[in-house]
């Protein structure tokens, strides 16, 4: 697998605070890479080092395959795009002068494709609207539009729905997906809004203390969050060849669990295992979401 | 470096439309006060530049503090724009802004003293020949300072938002770039004062009162006064960039 970030290791001490402790993650080329962590965990503090903002007490990173400690980082760094906590935009400028701006930074040799990104983010009719008489969304959807400017590989966005009302949630939403599906741009979107995460993200990273405590495709993740019944047995031999006789879906954990991924009749699964010389020992329903996960690893870190 | 200096020239434009004004507008009004004072342009023309230097600073200050209170210095550095690129891009534009305004400031008030001087607006008793002389020998000997000397001031003002990065950094710069101005004041406190007088001599804002005058002053050596502006810049620069270059930034 291509990644596109790579960290090794960092930290980051302010005084006698470490923000980031070893935090070691790879970021999988055009994936939606949801960070998930509480406030505090160390998010925006690794989000400031990979874009130049900070730097790492030790340790390191590679983006693109350059190392953080390469003077060629700046080169890398400019096929990045960014919005780090709140929108950096000029207050007294429109939205158009804001995108000029950026393009002049970069270099650009027309102004070609601003109306087209204003257009992206549902900014096109603002007008001669200065920045600060923007909404929250408005303001960060012209924040998104400046990390966009230049056709960058990986945009990073720390917590882009943080004050949006839910229309502004799902408008930012889409145009993430947008972005990702379209033009295949990898997105790494920190947030601890869950549930929102759960739509966007393709892999995840949860953060705790400045550590990453696992990281996982969306598909393993759906997996360990998938409706299931945990069941505890004498054997689970028994259990499997029970359970592929009624043609029910299972996952067996070890030699006396199992997680059985549908409703079957109990009475008569009972006494089939009852037949083979197996016992239940105890049944439990488990229907963990996203919420619940991050909650079991966060606590399990912290034991 | 060329991408950073033309985005702060764009994002400049504005102000530098309206200092020009202000430019023009205060050299006229410069010349008139001065001609109105004693009949000579070459007189008085220390604290007009001051002032002048102040507003400048102030421009600086307030400009730069503003792109890191509204967090737009992260767009530069995001996108892979060194810290060193971006410390000298401000330092360059405003050491280069104060140059040519201030070059403008003095042939424009050149220019007005000897419009009211033919126009004879002024009545008043003018100084004898030989102090005529003696003052504007003085002036253009001190030329080559005054322009070396704002230019310089802005090493501080460019120094004191860049260590701040805040809004705090452009006050300060303002009230700073009036402290410092109102130093070569504690020598009529202190007189013969040695160590007031080294530190007038290498400060360029007090530099700029130094050589104005109705005495000859047969030892001034304008090289040795910018020879002090540039290494009054240069520390400056140099500190300034040691501070940003490993600074945490939001």
């Amino acid at each position: 697998m291509e990644y596109v970030l790579k960290t090794n290791g960092l930290c980051k001490q302010y005084r006698n605070f470490k923000a980031l402790n070893g935090l070691s993650m790879n970021i999988p080329k055009g994936s939606i890479y949801g960070f998930v962590g509480k406030n505090g965990a160390g998010k925006t503090t690794l989000i400031r080092l990979v874009c130049g903002l900070q730097f790492p007490t030790s340790g390191d990173f590679e983006l693109y395959g350059v190392k953080s400690t390469d003077s060629k980082i700046s080169r890398s760094r400019s096929r990045i795009g960014a919005v780090v906590e709140t929108p950096s935009i000029y207050p007294s400028m429109t939205a158009e002068e804001n995108l000029k701006i950026q393009y002049r930074l970069l270099g650009m040799p027309s102004f070609d494709g601003i109306e087209e990104l204003l257009k992206l983010v549902g900014l096109e009719n603002t007008g001669k609207k200065k920045a600060k008489n923007f909404s929250l969304g408005m303001k960060q959807r012209l924040g998104i539009a400046i990390a966009l400017c230049g056709n960058p590989d990986l945009i990073i966005l720390d917590e882009p729905i943080n004050g949006l009302d839910p229309q502004g949630i799902i408008e930012v939403r889409e145009l993430i997906l947008k972005l990702n599906r379209e033009r295949q741009i990898t997105v790494l979107i920190s947030s601890h809004i869950l549930e929102e995460l759960s739509k966007l993200a393709t892999h995840y990273g949860f953060i705790d203390s400045g550590r990453i405590v696992k990281e996982m495709s969306a598909e393993e993740l759906e997996q360990a969050c998938r409706k299931c019944i945990h069941m505890e047995v004498t054997d689970t031999k028994i259990l499997a060849r029970v359970l592929d006789g009624m043609g029910i879906a299972y996952k067996i954990l070890d030699e006396k669990t199992a997680d059985v991924y549908a409703k079957p009749v109990f009475s008569r699964l009972a006494l089939e295992l009852s037949k083979e010389g197996c016992e239940v020992i105890s049944m439990t329903e488990h229907d963990e979401n996203l919420e619940g996960f991050f909650m079991e690893l966060v606590g399990g870190a912290r034991r | 470096m060329s991408k950073l200096l033309n985005t702060e020239l764009h994002k400049l434009h504005d102000i530098i439309v309206s200092m020009l004004v202000i430019t023009l507008i205060y050299a006229v009004i410069g010349a008139f006060r001065s001609m109105s004072n004693r009949n000579t342009i070459y007189l008085g023309f220390g604290e007009l530049l001051a002032i002048f230097a102040i507003l400048i600073c102030s421009v600086t200050g307030v400009f730069i503090s503003q792109d890191f209170e509204n967090n737009t210095v992260r767009n530069k550095l995001i996108i892979g724009h060194t810290r060193l690129k971006v410390y000298f891009s401000y330092q360059i534009i405003f050491a280069l802004l104060a140059l040519i305004l201030t070059a403008i400031f003095i042939a424009v008030y050149i220019l007005s003293g000897k419009i009211f001087f033919y126009m004879e607006v002024f009545r008043s008793e003018p100084l004898d020949t030989e102090a005529m002389k003696v003052l504007k020998e003085n002036f253009f000997k001190a030329l080559p300072v005054y322009l070396t000397a704002v230019p310089a001031f802005t090493a501080a003002a460019v120094f004191i938002p860049t260590a701040l990065r805040s809004v705090a950094g452009g006050v300060l710069t303002v009230y700073l770039a009036y402290t410092i101005n109102s130093l070569p004041a504690f020598s009529d406190f202190f007189p013969n004062n040695k160590f007031i007088e080294y530190i007038n001599e290498i400060l360029p804002s007090s530099q700029i009162f130094l050589m104005e005058g109705l005495s000859p002053q047969p030892d001034f050596s304008p090289l040795k006064y910018i020879a002090f502006s540039l290494a009054f810049a240069a520390v400056l620069t140099a500190s300034g960039y040691a501070l940003f270059r490993k600074a945490d930034l939001k």
